[in-house]
């Protein structure tokens, strides 16, 4: 394989997980301008292993999922402490109740819901883009959608 | 649920459909290259940081009351309960591995005018993802410490599965419960099944003396009863309730098990498996358990716990989501009219 090949399947790869990783960091995060961030940073990482990864889509999901995780521990301090410095960063319009609710649940169950409900990852994929066993990741979802259901009634 | 699931989905899709994202591979190139760890922070990571670090200071101050490094409060200087005071979790001077997740999630008033709070995560020790703390004042602790070890009603429920067990004495006006909270089944099952627990390793064949027709079973079952699993720290290990397959609650009762050692109460069997690790088949009333222990992240959870202050209402309610409040009370706080049992 020439130098050009791998650039070239990993523009493919970037065209293609751009934009699908960008939009459910977004509904992670909560942040638009943020989830492009977390998503560029990863496709970085990705690109800097591009011929050593046996699943690049794997490691980027885990790699978006870990900037998720970090820009969300980042701001749950900032919030916690100060909620002025929190609403410095753009959120994504929140124009349902859902999108209230769905922030407010914790990381991995927001994140299963999301790569759930919005990517369509299996049960094995999202555990491996959690870092958890497969066994958690139902308990993550019904925990979230129960307290999702709970909260809007 | 299902028509709620459909729901959930066709909200998250039409919350991001106008999401439109500019591609920038050579963005992706360029950086790829830099091998300066500055070189892979975005700007907007850099800034947000410093952000983050100002918030955490300049709240530091605001949350205990402008302390300062040369001003320390001292460790327990608790105000007394029902003067408006609240706790709240100094994060500024936490480690930063400990300062993640802290989600400070406060219960006040359970009958026994405590405050029982969910206030941060053991991480990568252990399957519990958040600790649990019960601040207590020290004129209702009855009878000794122990007394209080495993006693579910006096932490706040979350999920069906808590246990609180280190109780900790901070001065002469409270007690400190604190333990490992919110494990699932599933995350239990993933700390346990790693435990070598075989003669081999542990010299002691503790199945061997499990009556014909019983297996260990990780997965917890509903056939001894109570919530499971239950995951608490004891003796500064973390100890985890293990069931056996059938239900050893017949095992139990049949009184084939005799007393053969103790490690605490309740009685059973004990094989020590190294690197801290005890596993114990317990009895313990009409229910029997293997107790897996094994030591982890006590300073953790003492940390965090020791980074308790308190503050007035307003500034309480302004930093944590209260879950509940004083159920059961008019809000006007008096001593439980009968003390808590040990079990």
């Amino acid at each position: 394989m020439t130098t050009a090949e791998p650039q070239r399947l990993f523009a493919t790869f970037y065209r293609d997980e751009l934009g699908p990783q960008v939009r459910r960091a977004a509904l992670i995060v909560g942040s638009a301008e943020q989830a492009k961030d977390i998503v560029q940073d990863a496709m970085v990482e990705v690109y800097r292993r591009w011929q050593t990864l046996e699943s690049p889509g794997g490691y980027l999901n885990r790699a978006v999922l870990n900037g998720c995780r970090d820009a969300c521990r980042r701001r749950s301090t900032a919030v916690r402490l100060l909620h002025r410095v929190a609403e410095r960063t753009p959120r994504i319009e929140a124009t349902d109740p859902l999108d209230d609710v769905l922030d407010t649940l914790p990381f991995r169950q927001r994140a299963a819901i999301v790569l759930r409900f919005y990517a369509g990852l299996t049960t094995a994929e999202i555990a491996e883009a959690l870092g958890c066993a497969p066994g958690s990741v139902g308990p993550y979802i019904d925990r979230g959608l129960k307290k999702m259901k709970g909260a809007l009634q | 649920m299902i028509d709620f699931e459909e729901q959930v989905a066709a909200h998250l899709h039409a919350r991001v459909t106008g999401l439109t994202v500019e591609p920038d591979l050579d963005d992706v190139v360029a950086r790829a290259r830099v091998v300066t760890p500055a070189g892979r922070l975005s700007r907007r990571v850099v800034l947000g940081a410093a952000a983050s670090l100002v918030a955490i200071a300049v709240c530091g101050l605001v949350v205990i009351g402008g302390r300062t490094d040369e001003s320390p409060l001292t460790f327990g200087a608790a105000p007394p309960a029902g003067a408006g005071s609240y706790p709240v979790i100094d994060t500024a001077d936490l480690p930063a591995e400990l300062r993640d997740d802290v989600v400070g999630e406060w219960a006040y008033g359970d009958g026994y005018e405590s405050w029982s709070g969910v206030v941060g995560t053991v991480g990568d020790h252990g399957p519990a993802d958040l600790i649990a703390v019960t601040v207590y004042p020290r004129g209702l602790k009855y009878g000794s410490p122990d007394a209080h070890r495993g006693r579910r009603d006096d932490v706040m429920e979350i999920d069906g599965g808590t246990t609180t067990t280190l109780i900790w004495t901070v001065d002469d006006q409270y007690i400190w419960m604190v333990g490992n909270d919110r494990a699932t089944m599933y995350e239990f099952v993933d700390f346990v099944e790693p435990i070598d627990d075989s003669p081999e390793r542990s010299g002691y064949d503790w199945t061997a003396e499990l009556p014909d027709g019983f297996t260990e079973l990780v997965a917890p079952t509903q056939s001894t009863g109570g919530p499971f699993p239950r995951v608490g720290t004891s003796d500064g290990r973390l100890t985890i309730d293990v069931v056996a397959e059938p239900s050893l609650v017949s095992f139990a009762a049949s009184g084939i098990v005799p007393t053969r050692s103790v490690l605490g109460p309740p009685p059973g069997y004990g094989a020590d498996i190294g690197d801290g690790a005890v596993l114990t088949l317990a009895l313990n009333g009409t229910e029997s358990v293997l107790i897996s222990s094994r030591t982890i992240a006590l300073d953790d959870l003492i940390t965090i716990a020791s980074h308790i202050r308190f503050v007035d209402e307003e500034t309480w309610r302004a930093l944590y989501d209260v879950v509940f409040e004083c159920t059961g009370c008019d809000g006007t706080l008096s001593p439980p009219v009968t003390p808590p049992t040990s079990d």
